[in-house]
């Protein structure tokens, strides 16, 4: 089978995006409300920071209205709304010069991520040194290789789809993968020296 | 003192993704609300009024027949710029889906010397030639490279990033540059600008170079399955591709409506077959063994598919040629085998001879009908030599990194400027007005023209 795994939008989603487009704030309203948590944990994801992923999904959300009737395939609204989430959160980190660590440090956060490292790895101990080891050398990566990393191991989105949010041909976003990869790793060795 | 920790997918996933119960805040969607309610969509509507539904439907019908208008000025402007259309055009590996290495040309004669040298590749091409059609050089390298270059100034058009190595070669056809890689992706790009057109992923790497044959462009990957695609979309022309009998590691071959696959392998045990497959059903005309192991890429001349079979262990190239009949399947003659018995490959089938280049440094020309030995050459190489022939003359791009021409009638070797030294082991050559063009192992394409008479060359050894 081709690899292409274009994420359609159903019926009712159809027919809001018909109606946000023809300037219906109700109806976008409707159709934002069960991807507002997607799109901000992926800006989380990016920003590392709760505070610029907050205002990097408020931008890309109200990017994504004033540019909705200019998208002619409503199938494509998906992966057009992502591209807009990650160029906005990409803006954000790029505006804000900050390589810093994710915000995420209460105690409420922390105790969740080592549950999560836990319940993934029970017999490594370290795991969660490691988790924070890695966030931290993501914190030193530029925000394109950010967005790069999140959308592939985060969102788990097949690189064709990637190709198509960063508008890069596919063996582009290959190569700027593996790049990736390995200026995480590079960060990582700088982190833990 | 921190133990060095593995970088896994896994653990960039754990340390990536936030925590399930990181939620958009409660204010956020309020805030985006208000936002939204303060910011004009943007219409894109003239003088930014809002037309009503009919006024849309006129301005649309009106845009579209300036459209349309424009489009036919810009036909008839084109069109009357456009150069002859029969310009010279070698849009696959080895001179067309025949593969016998037969070149529109014409070759370069006289004192040879090189018109432009592009060495902006990003790794070697190995055996493959470049395709040229109207104008502009395809190649393809093993760094995973696509790259468009001018034929006339050698200066480069597009260049695009595969992301994994090739070692497949180029075909191009009605506007887009088919090629598959070693991830298993076969790529249709848009040959004016070299953008992706589609994407196939199939389930080997792909070393093969695609036949396009009405539109289908058939292609093999290294598990033996042979892939049929539609060349405008890459959607597979049946539901189910086809698996062949081995690793399919050569171009395929095409003529009269039948496509040919040699499948086999560089281990002593591997099934090697010639296989005859009907392009308008998919379905298998007729399937020869060989002697177990390699295979060539298949060449197709004057109702004849000629062949090499069976293995060199010095070099996992196969070393037996064969000829069969190309409807039937039926043998033409037993298989020639050079007297070293090293590998041969076929460097062209012309005037009813065989070029057959053994890696014992003779290029053999065997008798098409018969098999038998018309005449031999040195050709000073021991890897995988290549040739072209044009009107007469055979061209040979051997491991000595020269370009060796040979006039067919009298067997000589031209002399005096000839044999052109080049830099780097030589791919296949393409040659087309007045032109040899040739990849090599450094990453670089020449562009070889000649110069003077054309009665200074042949000369004697």
């Amino acid at each position: 089978m081709a690899a292409r795994t274009e994420r359609s939008v159903g019926t009712r989603d159809d027919e809001l995006l018909e109606r946000a487009a023809s300037g219906d704030r109700d109806a976008f309203d409707i159709l934002i409300g069960p991807r507002l948590d997607r799109l901000y944990r992926m800006a989380v994801a990016i920003t590392r920071s709760e505070a610029d992923a907050r205002d990097a999904t408020q931008d890309a959300c109200v990017l994504a209205w004033r540019e909705l009737p200019r998208l002619r395939e409503h199938a494509k609204f998906d992966s057009w709304l992502t591209q807009i989430a990650v160029n906005a959160a990409r803006g954000v980190v790029r505006k804000t010069g900050r390589a810093r660590v994710r915000e995420l440090s209460s105690d409420a956060d922390a105790e969740a991520g080592r549950a999560r490292a836990e319940a993934a790895r029970p017999a490594e101990t370290d795991t969660f040194a490691d988790s924070n080891a890695i966030q931290r050398a993501f914190g030193r990566l530029d925000e394109t290789t950010r967005a790069l990393l999140v959308l592939h191991y985060v969102e788990g989105a097949p690189l064709a789809d990637i190709a198509r949010a960063t508008g890069s041909p596919l063996g582009t976003v290959k190569w700027r993968l593996s790049n990736a990869r390995r200026a995480l790793e590079k960060a990582l060795e700088a982190e833990r020296r | 003192m921190s133990t060095p920790m593995r970088l896994t997918d896994d653990a960039i996933r754990l340390a990536l993704t936030p925590a399930p119960d990181i939620q958009a805040p409660a204010g956020l969607a309020d805030g985006i609300r208000m936002a939204v309610a303060a910011t004009p969509q943007r219409r894109g509507s003239i003088l930014g009024l809002a037309p009503s539904p009919r006024t849309r439907i006129a301005l649309r019908l009106a845009l579209v027949g300036l459209l349309i208008v424009a489009l036919v000025g810009l036909l008839l402007f084109v069109g009357s710029k456009r150069p002859p259309t029969d310009v010279p055009t070698t849009s696959t590996y080895h001179g067309g889906p025949e593969r016998n290495g037969v070149m529109p040309g014409p070759g370069p004669t006289g004192v040879p010397s090189v018109v432009w040298q592009y060495g902006a590749l990003k790794g070697s091409v190995g055996a493959w030639s470049p395709a040229v059609v109207d104008g502009i050089i395809f190649i393809a390298d093993q760094g995973g490279f696509i790259t468009a270059i001018d034929e006339q100034a050698g200066g480069k058009l597009w260049q695009v990033d595969m992301g994994a190595p090739i070692n497949s070669g180029i075909t191009v056809a009605s506007g887009v540059v088919i090629v598959g890689d070693d991830a298993g992706l076969i790529h249709g790009l848009d040959s004016a600008t070299g953008h992706e057109r589609w994407l196939y992923q199939a389930s080997a790497a792909v070393h093969s170079a695609a036949a396009v044959v009405n539109g289908v462009a058939w292609i093999g990957s290294l598990d033996g399955t042979l892939y049929a695609l539609d060349v405008q979309t890459g959607t597979p022309r049946w539901p189910v591709p086809v698996i062949t009998a081995g690793p399919i590691s050569r171009a395929i071959a095409a003529s009269g409506g039948l496509v040919y696959v040699g499948s086999g392998g560089a281990a002593p045990g591997d099934l090697a077959t010639l296989q005859a497959y009907d392009a308008s059903t998919g379905l298998l005309r007729w399937a020869e063994p060989l002697e177990p192991g390699n295979t060539s890429t298949p060449s197709v001349s004057d109702g004849r598919v000629f062949v090499t079979g069976g293995l060199d262990t010095t070099t996992s190239l196969a070393h037996d040629l064969h000829a069969f009949d190309a409807s039937t399947g039926k043998a033409a003659w037993p298989a020639f085998r050079a007297p070293t018995g090293k590998a041969l490959l076929i460097g062209a089938v012309a005037d009813e001879l065989v070029f057959a280049e053994s890696t014992d440094g003779t290029m053999y020309v065997v008798d098409a009908a018969t098999g038998s030995l018309d005449w031999s050459a040195d050709i000073h190489s021991t890897l995988a030599p290549s040739a072209g022939v044009v009107a007469g003359t055979i061209y040979v791009t051997s491991d000595d990194r020269k370009i060796h021409v040979f006039d067919i009638a009298s067997h000589q070797e031209w002399g005096g400027p000839w044999p052109f030294a080049l830099d780097g082991a030589l791919g296949s050559p393409t040659i087309v007005d007045g032109r040899v063009f040739v990849g090599t192992s450094y990453g670089e394409v020449f562009s070889i023209t000649g110069a003077g008479s054309p009665s200074s060359a042949p000369t004697s050894p």
